[in-house]
């Protein structure tokens, strides 16, 4: 496990997209943060500071497509060099291949947990009144929610990563999943299409602003969010089976 | 046994890639796979490197079953240097390293071997063709391992880059280590190889010692004033294998030795004076284009 976590270090470390897109996505969190904070004055706004961790999480969750882009080209440029290749002949086995590339969306996911959580723990104690324990942990559990919601997001990539093999049209692939996917989910109303896979995930996390008036004006009260959780999470193993099976069965070219 | 491979099969779709192929590579030889461009070699080299699927048949390495831990002791180059573009020759050696376990110091060691040390930190895109390919030995030769693989070593390369290579698998077989080699280039194969597999349209046609596989038959051009004569003459001889009619003269292949002196001798029996008797050099290309017809 070290050493597969070295190898994809070795490959990363000099990689320009890979610091300028984690540079960029973390910069573009604070500065989202720093907005947010401006814009809303008012504390009984629940996107205001103290900003809660739905809120926080919600926003983290519109700039992951920034490392999940980075993953994608990270991903097929090892088909587009054959690298992927050299390395199984060089001595990776195939589920190794698989493993060195799910640690790596483990990381990234941690990576962005931890930057939502370093960053709203900075501005609660900057700029809210009545930052304390209590309202600190409330609704901490988005911040984990927001861990599986980053995973299941490079898991698909990941899935479409390994079919595609090519860089731009794995990323159109998956502009078009999330396009169908939200249109079908918006447009039938049916709770059955909120399970499609961006559907779900976005269901895991509600805009906390839209959450309230959608209270006052729908009766009908939606799924909670386990099932939500659950359904993820079946899509984060099914894409991670996916993609297992994909390196495993096939011919390892570009 | 270093490798032993049965009944191996490919099929891209409706074309058949390897066609039920079995060889035995033995210890401490240097194994060629010879073929023309897409007679199958590098498919059925990257089956035995796990990165391509087969559709039947077996291999082993090293007598065991098939198992990712065997590719750790063997060095290969399959077709193109595959690195990564961003990395320096040295970093990409590190990915290697890692892979296989080795420790960072060998990797100046290969670089120096194949003359690439000083530009151990350029990034693998500013490499020319040939450099690519020398990286690639180098990455092959990292672990120092007991078989190496090597699928066109000398594509790319200049002459003496040519060279350095048919010297470099010369010293390795002499400490013993196993080499397969795929090429298109019989010269290359004839040099270097003690044992030869000859492939076409993924069959395996012929395979076994060099000194058995790729012997041409002796032959003699030979000429006099009445070619119909003299063909009729040598057509009852028992060493004469093959009459080949060119514009003015005959080229016969013989069964066995025989000296220009004895020929000559039964020509002046029938009263035929040959007007050019020549011995021809066995010519290799021939032989295999015989045997891939």
């Amino acid at each position: 496990m070290i050493k597969l976590l070295k190898i994809e270090w070795y490959k990363l470390r000099p990689y320009t997209i890979f610091w300028v897109f984690t540079g960029l996505y973390s910069i573009l969190l604070f500065g989202a943060y720093y907005v947010v904070k401006k814009a809303t004055s008012s504390e009984e706004f629940s996107l205001g500071f103290p900003m809660k961790w739905q809120g926080l999480t919600y926003i983290a969750g519109w700039l992951n497509p920034f490392l999940v882009l980075l993953t994608i080209l990270y991903t097929t440029n090892e088909y587009t060099f054959n690298t992927i290749r050299q390395n199984v002949i060089d001595g990776l086995s195939r589920t190794e291949v698989f493993i060195s590339k799910v640690m790596v969306h483990l990381l990234f996911s941690l990576y962005s947990t931890i930057l939502v959580v370093l960053l709203g723990t900075l501005f609660s104690a900057l700029f809210s009144k009545s930052f304390n324990a209590e309202n600190y942990f409330n609704d901490f559990y988005f911040v984990g929610i927001h861990f599986l919601k980053c995973f299941t997001f490079f898991s698909i990539a990941y899935m479409l990563s390994l079919l595609f093999k090519k860089g731009i049209i794995s990323i159109i692939a998956l502009v078009i999943l999330y396009i169908g996917d939200s249109l079908v989910s918006w447009i039938i109303t049916n709770p059955i299409f909120d399970m499609l896979p961006f559907a779900s995930m976005s269901n895991l996390i509600n805009n906390p602003l839209f959450e309230q008036i959608a209270k006052q004006l729908t009766p009908e009260t939606p799924p909670p969010l386990w099932v939500f959780i659950l359904v993820v999470i079946a899509y984060m193993i099914l894409f991670n089976a996916a993609s297992w099976f994909l390196l495993n069965k096939r011919d390892l070219k570009g | 046994m270093i490798l032993s491979v049965k009944n191996l099969a490919k099929k891209y779709g409706n074309i058949v890639a390897v066609n039920d192929i079995s060889f035995e590579v033995e210890k401490g030889t240097v194994f060629g796979i010879l073929g023309p461009n897409g007679s199958g070699k590098t498919t059925t080299l990257g089956i035995l490197l796990d990165v391509v699927e087969r559709n039947g048949g077996s291999f082993s390495w090293f007598d065991q079953a098939a198992d990712e831990n065997h590719r750790n002791r063997i060095g290969s180059i399959l077709e193109t240097p595959n690195f990564y573009p961003h990395l320096d020759a040295e970093s990409n050696l590190k990915v290697n390293a890692l892979i296989k376990n080795v420790s960072f110091d060998r990797i100046d060691e290969v670089l120096s071997r194949v003359n690439l040390l000083e530009r151990k930190n350029s990034k693998f895109r500013t490499f020319s063709l040939g450099m690519k390919q020398r990286l690639a030995i180098a990455n092959a030769l990292l672990s120092d391992p007991e078989v190496l693989v090597l699928d066109e070593p000398t594509n790319g390369l200049d002459p003496q880059g040519i060279v350095e290579i048919r010297d470099l698998i010369n010293e390795l077989s002499s400490k013993g280590k196993t080499i397969i080699i795929a090429s298109h280039l019989i010269d290359e194969i004839e040099k270097v190889c003690t044992h030869v597999a000859i492939m076409k349209k993924g069959n395996l046609l012929q395979y076994g010692p060099v000194s058995e596989i790729l012997v041409a038959d002796p032959r003699i051009e030979i000429a006099s004033e009445n070619l119909v004569e003299l063909e009729e003459v040598l057509k009852k001889q028992l060493f004469v294998k093959k009459i080949e009619k060119r514009k003015n003269m005959l080229i016969i292949s013989l069964n066995r030795d025989v000296e220009i002196a004895e020929i000559s001798k039964i020509l002046q029996e029938k009263n035929i004076y040959p007007t050019h008797l020549n011995q021809v050099k066995k010519r290799l290309e021939e032989q295999f284009f015989e045997i891939i017809k």
